[in-house]
């Protein structure tokens, strides 16, 4: 039996931002499917925030859910102290100040420029282009679209760790070693407003999915075979089961899928926009309660960070691109009732050898699981108590060439920007995609 | 015109101020786009004096018997038609010994690969290796050509006029890309993706996985040089026989030249420039001041920072680069004799790693560190004319690409680029160890000393829309009416072009028209 249903839009990835996509759209009026690619992330606790502007238009106050938001971005330090950033301004101003009153004066202004270079649009040669074809760029050259993390970092902060935060911020989120010119749009988006986190992933996934399937979004969990497009015609996709659909409109969910695919996109993917890296999720279970240190509040719902220096990051960074795993892979981490999830964003795809290139092996992962607690319990000073288990988890390793997938004619597929949130960014280009047809 | 003017007095030994006045332009520093504008400004019927500080020597120098180096950027890649054309260089005496170099590339799995000079026609080299690539290769080269056409006002710090459907589409996608990931779009052949991100790593401290570094491909491939796109020529005696054409183009021009005038500060009264002050106290007064020395100078110092915009200053005062090159020379002794070496030395001899070490030759240099493959680009002048070594030998001058960049290097990165050279000469020619008589190596501070201009001038250079934001504002940042630019940083990227000082000259000429009119 061949399934040959025609649909508006199709939305390669089951992630969250594949949903939103797929509702707004659906609830505009379009034929929707959502296509389970088998390559999302898995879904931790904290999931980019719904924005507003999304929460009215999918009416997610009908759907009774409530949303633990974030509460802090946290760093710890091997000497025993911590750096917050928090989602309140002042608040953030007040910590800072504490030690460093200079730094707390100047965050004000710090964020100020972010948002001029968030403005610039990250990923696009557009704008540059257009800068270049006007006859006046002004004599300041602050916001410079080629600016540096560690530059940017230099010029307003004097306190290391706080470099270190936001270096480790923004690098672990976009995958940027912070000396790239450029990166400066990794802090930007890592830093804005609308990239704070909201916990209970689980519990978005399934209200978005209640949601997708009110509005009649069909779900496929069959893989995709292949995709086709004769000239200006539908797109066509073929699934592993036999199954072949058409659409008018395809999109994938975020810039992970379609890397992740092997997939041609209309805009250029390695310009910040995602990881070259491959990622580790390390899964910590612990017989007790897992508790953050004692002296930091509200640790339960925040996010935490582990890098000594920026210069760590840099140096992860260019661990990964010459195939080798860190010396001391900077980790992120949250905390759950009896687990603590690690993520090492600075893992290489394939690890270099004399041989050449190899893909990792259950050895290679022990190893870094190993090191990764090793590492949290001397930064937790002991607080890591009863470690029952660790899983590793990678994500996007091993080779990036789908081949059954990206042929010759494979057409080019439109991305979502990738940006200081995922999920605005999909349903966005989901909208822009159905209101053009 | 002024016309009641005095001639300067010559008794420089004398004490007391001594100021000199009816003088229209006064240009700051011999370096190759100094003299451009000083011949601009000459030709214009302007009073000029040219001080001639700030300029690497047209002499070669001798760095072992019989041997000769040149400090100065010989291989032309960019040297803008408009300056060979008014200042009829050709005329006076430019010429070129090789107007374009075939290449040959090194692998680092020792295989090798000869390609046209002409990148139009390169695709056929590339067809001997690989088929499938060559197509691409062909498609590739005329798109980017084109585009770096289009895209060269950007490159030179100009604002750009028009720009084809075609090339907007090419810039939306990869205006902002890495050239890793442009490379893996279009080509399977890692020998391709290697020799292609080579081109563009060269000299540039970007590395080819960063973002922005495709640009660094079209900017090396927007140049002319003796006609031909995206080619490279030698000119005869190198960079001296550039330096001693434009010089005569100067004198022809009626600019008068000064020796080894150094200059302490540029004198500025209302806002505008009043002249120069030297450093023996004296004073020259003039209503313009084109300076080509380099921006920290000009602008900190001869300026003074009070004078200038405080995000103007951070413009000029950048951090500290962290990477370099090193300009090398071997004396080897003995000549080739079997006909293909001999064919080889009159190319340019490009050795060039694979992606995964020239990653970690930018990672070691950032750590100050000298990696054991780097990336050298050599040619031999002396197989096109004689002076350069002696009749048994031959002289190999080239660039070898990233090492730390330092203000002060210690003994040790010298002896550690040295090695690394002889390394990598051994790797293009086996069995040329046994023939090296002596590598001279020449790094950013020695070119600082030999020239007077500050070291980072001589550091790799920043990322392509950076270099070119710079230049735009640099040139007419200073608010100072009559004080025009045409160092370093008002060039974008490497090598010797002429854009920076043509400009300088003709917005000088404009501006002390529109000043004589004015008044």
């Amino acid at each position: 039996m061949k399934n040959h249903r025609h649909f508006d839009l199709v939305v390669l990835g089951a992630e969250p931002c594949g949903y939103v996509a797929a509702a707004c759209a659906a609830r505009a009026g379009a034929s929707c499917a959502i296509v389970t690619t088998g390559t999302e992330r898995p879904s931790l606790f904290a999931t980019a925030a719904i924005p507003n502007a999304i929460w009215r238009r999918l009416d997610l106050h009908e759907a009774e859910f409530s949303a633990q938001d974030v509460t802090a971005h946290i760093s710890l330090f091997e000497d025993g102290h911590a750096v917050a950033t928090y989602p309140n301004e002042k608040e953030t101003i007040d910590a800072l100040s504490v030690n460093h009153p200079g730094d707390g004066a100047l965050w004000t202004d710090f964020r100020q420029s972010m948002k001029q270079v968030t403005a610039m649009q990250s990923d696009t040669g557009d704008d540059l282009l257009s800068e270049f074809e006007e006859q006046h760029i002004p004599a300041s050259m602050q916001a410079s679209r080629t600016d540096t993390v560690n530059t940017v970092l230099d010029d307003y902060f004097e306190q290391d760790a706080l470099k270190a935060h936001l270096a480790a911020i923004s690098g672990m989120t976009f995958g940027v070693g912070g000396e790239e010119p450029g990166s400066v749009f990794a802090l930007a988006s890592a830093t804005d407003d609308a990239a704070w986190k909201t916990k209970n992933a689980q519990g978005i996934m399934e209200m978005l999915r209640r949601i997708c399937e009110k509005h009649n979004v069909v779900e496929m969990t069959s893989p995709v075979r292949r995709i086709f497009k004769k000239g200006r015609g539908d797109f066509e996709l073929a699934f592993e089961l036999g199954d072949e659909i058409r659409a008018s409109c395809l999109m994938t969910a975020s810039t992970h899928v379609t890397k992740s695919l092997g997939l041609k996109s209309d805009r250029d993917l390695s310009a910040l926009s995602v990881k070259e890296n491959a990622e580790a999720t390390i899964n910590v279970k612990l017989s007790g309660k897992a508790k953050p240190p004692k002296k930091i509040e509200n640790g339960e719902d925040a996010i935490f960070y582990i890098a000594e220096s920026a210069d760590e990051i840099r140096a992860a960074r260019d661990a990964v691109l010459e195939g080798r795993t860190p010396e001391t892979p900077p980790l992120m981490f949250e905390f759950g009732d009896k687990e603590i999830i690690v993520r090492t964003p600075f893992c290489p795809r394939l690890i270099e050898t004399e041989d050449g290139p190899r893909e990792w092996t259950g050895q290679d992962r022990q190893v870094l699981g190993k090191q990764v607690v090793d590492r949290l319990s001397k930064y937790l000073n002991g607080s890591l108590d009863g470690i029952q288990r660790t899983e590793v988890n990678m994500i996007g390793a091993g080779e990036l060439d789908p081949e059954n997938m990206l042929n010759e004619d494979t057409p080019v597929i439109p991305t979502p920007v990738s940006g200081a949130n995922d999920i605005a960014a999909a349903a966005d280009l989901a909208m822009r995609l159905i209101d053009r047809d | 015109m002024t016309e009641n003017f005095h001639k300067p007095s010559d008794e420089s030994g004398s004490s007391g101020v001594r100021i000199e006045g009816g003088i229209d332009a006064i240009v700051v520093g011999a370096t190759i786009d100094g003299m451009i504008a000083a011949a601009y400004l000459g030709k214009a019927g302007l009073n000029t004096v040219l001080l001639e500080a700030g300029a690497l020597s047209p002499e070669l120098r001798p760095f072992t018997p019989g041997y000769f180096a040149d400090d100065g950027d010989f291989l032309l890649r960019d040297l803008d038609p408009k300056v060979i054309d008014t200042l009829k260089l050709y005329r006076h005496g430019l010429k070129f010994v090789q107007r374009r170099f075939d290449s040959v590339y090194y692998f680092s799995d020792k295989s090798g690969l000869k390609v046209n000079g002409d990148l139009f026609r390169s695709y056929e080299s590339i067809a001997e290796m690989d088929v499938v690539d060559a197509k691409e290769f062909k498609k590739f080269t005329e798109q980017m050509l084109s585009a770096a056409r289009e895209l060269r006002p950007m490159f030179r710090g100009e604002p750009l006029r028009k720009v084809s459907k075609q090339t907007r589409a090419l810039f939306a996608k990869y205006g902002t890309s890495s050239i890793d990931a442009v490379l893996d779009d279009f080509f399977v052949s890692d020998r391709i993706k290697d020799m292609l991100s080579a081109e563009a790593s060269l000299r540039s401290s970007l590395k080819p996985s960063d973002p922005h570094s495709f640009l660094s491909l079209l900017r090396r491939w927007s140049g002319e040089a003796a006609g031909l796109q995206a080619a490279c020529s030698l000119p005869e005696g190198g960079y001296g026989g550039l330096y001693e054409a434009l010089r005569r183009a100067v004198k022809k021009a009626g600019v008068e030249v000064r020796d080894g005038v150094g200059i302490k500060s540029i004198l500025v009264e209302w806002d505008q420039a009043a002249g120069v002050e030297l450093e023996d106290g004296g004073q020259i007064r003039a209503p313009v001041v084109v300076n080509g020395l380099d921006g920290r100078q000009v602008f900190l110092e001869q300026l003074g920072p009070k004078l200038i915009d405080i995000e103007f200053h951070k413009a000029v005062d950048p951090v500290t680069p962290k990477f370099g090159a090193a300009k090398v020379h071997f004396a080897l002794h003995g000549t080739p004799r079997d006909e293909k070496t001999k064919k080889n030395l009159s190319r340019r001899l490009v050795y060039t790693p694979a992606r995964s070490e020239m990653r970690q030759a930018y990672r070691m240099a950032r750590e100050g560190e000298v990696a054991p493959e780097l990336l050298m680009e050599l040619v031999f002048p002396n197989v096109f004319e004689e002076g350069w070594a002696p009749p048994n030998g031959s002289l190999a001058a080239g660039w070898l690409h990233p090492i730390p960049y330092m203000d002060n290097p210690d003994e040790k990165l010298r002896r550690d680029v040295e090695e690394v050279a002889i390394a990598m000469m051994e790797k293009i020619a086996p069995g040329a160890r046994e023939r090296i008589e002596a590598v001279d190596v020449v790094l950013a501070n020695d070119l600082s000393d030999r020239s007077g201009l500050s070291p980072e001038s001589f550091a790799a250079s920043d990322a392509v829309a950076t270099e070119a934001r710079l230049a735009r504002v640099i040139k007419g940042a200073s608010g100072i009416g009559g004080v025009f630019f045409c160092g370093p940083e008002a060039q974008v990227g490497h090598g010797v072009s002429g854009v920076a000082g043509r400009g300088a000259g003709l917005a000088a000429v404009e501006y002390s028209r529109r000043k004589g009119r004015a008044a």
